[in-house]
């Protein structure tokens, strides 16, 4: 039973994981940068419970998936920042 | 200075990839080096910072929403709320809240994984100050984070910052910072092995990079940031630092402080 629920949240990691990075590549990066974050906690879950391949893929994925979109987001940071907004600033 | 690099066509922010460059470095000091000395499987050490950059970054940017509430009530008015959300989110982020959010991920890691919170913290604290000071090489490569007017040794002039003020001399406060946190990096190294087991290698970081936190912020030009009573958000938290370091740094007698705080809140419960 527990490793069906842990095989359960391996699945779940990879596919968030998988998302996130589609989600980077199609202007959606706050999206998928959610869920990279979601699919890193049941990838850590996963691998905790029963570490198998899957988890570790669901892991990696959702990892990459995340810093992708973190990367774009803080693009977006300095693009604010030209446009004039005051506020901008990393401090 | 240097704010995208082209990458086969394609632009990518300097900031975010030195920022994660500092990210990787560190944590593969902290997972080859620092755990061994702290009894914990390196798989732990990688988990828990995963859930330390999650807390690192909400809390990061929560923060930075904090500090800005006037100007959100007051652009709010003038483009629309979602257009301030939407501006805000992908505005800033704050080093006290990214680390205050990053221990409050490591602690719910610890207990819900049932590992020791203390060697989690003795292991990651150390590498700090270095990924830190990595990062403010991001901030010199974006324009942020940058110093006030400055004709002295050493000052920097932006041409084409998307951020900071171009053809004005100004302070090199990300170069100083970055030594800075580098050189309290090398002091927790060598001090490491004499504090093992103790949480003074916590209390000497927050008390140097606290100090140091708090007198560079007078020497900063980005002026935009929480300001009460004449000291800016960050050198509140500062001091805040500077006393909980110091009642780590005390060894026996502040362990005994808080043990009685803890003691005292269990005894009301």
């Amino acid at each position: 039973m527990e490793e069906k629920k842990s095989n359960g949240l391996a699945i779940a990691s990879l596919v968030l994981g998988i998302v996130a990075i589609l989600f980077n590549f199609i202007g959606l990066g706050i999206v998928g940068l959610v869920l990279g974050i979601v699919g890193i906690v049941l990838g850590v879950m996963a691998k905790k419970k029963n570490p198998t391949g899957m988890a570790t893929a669901g892991l990696v994925l959702s990892i990459i998936g995340t810093v992708l979109c973190a990367l774009i987001l803080i693009a977006c940071a300095a693009c604010v920042g030209a446009a004039g907004c005051a506020s901008t600033s990393l401090y | 200075m240097l704010p995208f690099i082209n990458v086969f066509g394609k632009e990518f922010p300097m900031y975010g990839i030195v920022i994660f460059i500092g990210l990787a470095i560190g944590s593969v000091i902290a997972i080859q080096y620092f755990s061994k000395f702290n009894n914990i499987k390196k798989d732990d050490v990688l988990y828990a910072i995963l859930y330390a950059l999650i807390g690192l970054g909400i809390g990061a940017k929560l923060l930075y929403f904090l500090t800005n509430i006037p100007f959100m009530i007051e652009s709010s008015q003038e483009i629309g709320f979602w257009n301030t959300i939407t501006q805000m989110f992908t505005g800033g982020f704050v080093f006290y809240g990214g680390l205050i959010g990053g221990v409050l991920g490591v602690y719910i890691y610890s207990k819900q994984f049932k590992v020791s919170f203390k060697s989690l913290c003795l292991t990651l604290f150390p590498v700090i100050p270095l990924v830190h000071a990595i990062g403010r090489i991001g901030c010199l490569c974006a324009g942020c984070c940058y110093g006030m007017e400055y004709n002295g040794f050493g000052a920097i002039t932006f041409h084409n910052s998307l951020l900071a003020p171009n053809n004005v001399p100004l302070f090199p406060m990300q170069i100083v910072e970055a030594i800075c946190n580098f050189i309290i990096f090398l002091i927790l190294l060598v001090t490491y092995k004499r504090f093992l087991g103790t949480y003074k290698t916590v209390g000497l970081y927050c008390v140097l990079y606290g100090i140091t936190r708090f007198t560079l912020e007078f020497f900063r030009g980005d002026l935009i940031r929480g300001i009460y009573f004449s000291l800016s958000t960050s050198q509140w938290i500062s001091i805040v630092i500077v006393i909980i370091g110091v009642i780590l740094l005390c060894g026996q007698k502040g362990h005994t402080i808080l043990s009685t705080i803890k003691n005292k809140k269990k005894s009301k419960a």
